[in-house]
């Protein structure tokens, strides 16, 4: 998979598309535009490495597919997609157990000092991320860096709205303390 | 460090460029994947049509069987039973089955009728004695 030159025009063809309904067949291109990112980062956040969010993001497309686009609204499919990926992720986390290595990030070839110490603090938080709990590390990343409402991360997670924001407030005090630990 | 900054620094991962060239494996994967999908079913279909058209030109065919007629249905033709006369049996004479003779009242002060009913309800053996 790695290494191989994807020629951005050649996108699946409608005719693959034939299991979805045919109404909405040629609608599958225009999701996977609109949501690859969204996936893959939020696979990235989760995992911590680009290769492993790739497959996940991969995986949840092509479940996708075989599922059709029956969903009522655009809600519905964000929701779904999020919770296959997570899912995922979580599996992947588990059999893992926990991730150890430091996050990779982007390389900024443009880097002034400004953008130096931000590149810092996101690589600091990363590995402050990857300090979670497999589940509280997914309600962090869906609540606050996907921005999702609470009932759809509840959703997402097959959880309650409460049992959300409990993660969340405890993952954020376990934030705090890692990166005030990390500066001293 | 306030939880607030905790919130703002996690909301600056998301305008955190996705790397292009991952975007692009993803997408290449996905591609592959559906093509090799939708081809696997035209490929079976074309591998199971060609085995049966071997099997079909290899195959020995079976000799010609001879016709024959198929045994006529006998259909055992029972005759309605005539209204039974009143005979005189002869004696230890063994009563025809599934017949029931039910002697004359007037007989039946003459003769000793020793009637056995048997498990069968069409069987009756008449002991008849003078």
């Amino acid at each position: 998979m790695r290494g191989v030159t994807f020629n951005q025009q050649r996108m699946p063809d409608v005719a693959l598309m034939s299991d979805l309904p045919i109404t909405l067949a040629d609608s599958f291109e225009q999701v996977f535009r609109e949501r690859e990112a969204d996936v893959l980062r939020t696979a990235y956040r989760i995992l911590g490495n680009w290769a492993d969010a790739e497959d996940v993001a991969q995986e949840t497309f092509i479940r996708l597919h075989k599922h059709g686009l029956r969903f009522p609204n655009d809600i519905a499919l964000k929701c779904w997609l999020y919770r296959v990926a997570v899912n995922l992720c979580l599996d992947r986390t588990r059999s893992r157990r926990r991730f150890e290595e430091v996050p990779e990030t982007i390389a900024c070839s443009t880097s002034v000092e400004a953008d130096a110490i931000r590149d810092e603090q996101r690589q600091t938080l990363m590995a402050a991320l990857a300090t979670l709990p497999p589940k509280e590390r997914a309600a962090v990343v869906l609540r606050e860096i996907e921005e999702l409402s609470t009932a759809e991360v509840a959703e997402i997670l097959g959880s309650t709205d409460g049992t959300i924001r409990s993660q969340v407030a405890k993952a954020i005090a376990k934030l705090r303390s890692t990166l005030l630990g990390a500066r001293q | 460090m306030t939880e607030d900054d905790i919130r703002r620094m996690l909301r600056d991962l998301r305008e955190e460029p996705v790397p292009p060239d991952s975007l692009a494996r993803v997408r290449m994967a996905v591609d592959e994947r559906l093509t090799r999908r939708s081809r696997t079913p035209w490929l079976a279909a074309a591998f199971a049509t060609l085995t049966l058209a071997g099997v079909a030109t290899f195959m020995p065919r079976p000799a010609a069987l001879p016709l024959t007629p198929s045994p006529a249905r006998v259909v055992a033709h029972q005759p309605t039973p005539a209204p039974l006369e009143p005979v005189t049996l002869p004696a230890r004479a063994v009563a025809p089955k599934q017949q029931r003779i039910r002697r004359p009242a007037s007989r039946r002060s003459e003769s000793m009728v020793i009637r056995i009913e048997t498990p069968d309800p069409d069987v009756l053996i008449l002991l008849v004695g003078d």
